[in-house]
C-alpha cells in the first residue's frame, strides 16, 4: 500500500486509488491490467466499494430500521 | 445532527506533521479510553508515540468528521496477512457506530490491497471492541492475555 497524499491499494488485477479530497467529495480511480479478472477477485472489488461507500457515510444498511 | 451513519466521515493518511493534532485527540481521550488503548501508560505522548512507531511501513489512518477528528486506526500488512491495530474513537462519538465504520474501511483497504487474512487483538476487558469486530465477522482464534481475532477476506 503506498500513502501520501492518497490511498493507493494494488493487487495483480487493478490498482486502486482514494484521493483525499473533502468530506463532500469521495474521488476513487482504478486501474485494470491487462489481465482477466477471476469472478472471485471481481466480487472482492465490489464488496470493497460497498463497505467503503458505508464507512464513509454514502450508504446506508437497513435506513427503514432507523 | 444527522443520524451518525450518515455523516460523512473523512480518513486521511497519518504523517507526522501531524502530530499536534493527533497529541491533542490522544489528551481529550477520557482515562477509561486510554486505558484500553495500551499497556505502555496513558499520558498523551506516550500513546503518540506507540501509535506512530513504523508508520513508514504500514498504514496509519485518521478519521475526520468536519474538522475534527474523530478517530484513528492503523493497518499493519505481511505479505498477505494484515493486522488492525491502535483503533480509537473519540468519547463522544464511541457507541455511535463510527469504530464499525472505521474497521470497514480498513477491510475494505486490505480487500483492494490482496490481504487474504485481517487479524485483531483486543484486551479481554475491552467489551466494546470485541463486539465491534465480532459483529464484523471476526472469529476468536486464541484467548490469552488478549482476545486474538482474525476474519478471512
Amino acid at each position: 500500500m503506498i500513502l501520501g497524499k492518497d490511498f493507493k491499494m494494488k493487487t495483480e488485477y487493478w490498482e486502486f486509488q482514494i484521493s483525499s479530497g473533502t468530506a463532500d467529495k469521495l474521488t476513487i480511480s482504478i486501474i485494470f491490467f491487462d489481465k482477466q479478472i477471476p469472478d472471485a477477485e471481481l466480487r472482492k472489488l465490489e464488496a470493497a466499494i460497498r463497505l467503503l461507500l458505508q464507512a464513509c457515510g454514502r450508504l446506508v444498511i437497513n435506513p427503514s430500521k432507523r | 445532527m444527522r443520524a451518525l451513519d450518515l455523516i460523512p466521515l473523512r480518513f486521511s493518511p497519518f504523517s507526522p506533521r501531524k502530530k499536534k493534532e493527533v497529541l491533542k485527540f490522544f489528551s481529550e481521550l477520557s482515562k477509561e479510553s486510554r486505558m484500553m488503548y495500551t499497556t505502555d501508560g496513558i499520558d498523551p505522548e506516550t500513546l503518540y508515540a506507540q501509535f506512530r512507531s513504523g508508520w513508514k511501513y504500514h498504514t496509519y489512518i485518521l478519521v475526520y468528521y468536519g474538522k475534527e477528528m474523530v478517530g484513528l486506526v492503523r493497518l499493519l500488512q505481511y505479505n498477505k496477512v494484515g493486522k488492525i491495530e491502535g483503533i480509537a474513537v473519540a468519547d463522544r462519538y464511541q457507541g455511535k457506530g463510527i469504530g464499525t465504520r472505521i474497521v470497514k474501511y480498513i477491510i475494505a483497504l486490505a480487500m483492494l490491497n490482496g490481504i487474504r487474512v485481517l487479524r485483531a487483538e483486543v484486551k479481554k476487558e475491552n467489551k466494546k471492541s470485541y463486539r465491534l469486530f465480532s459483529h464484523l465477522g471476526f472469529k476468536v482464534t486464541k484467548r490469552d492475555s488478549l482476545i486474538h481475532l482474525e476474519r478471512e477476506l
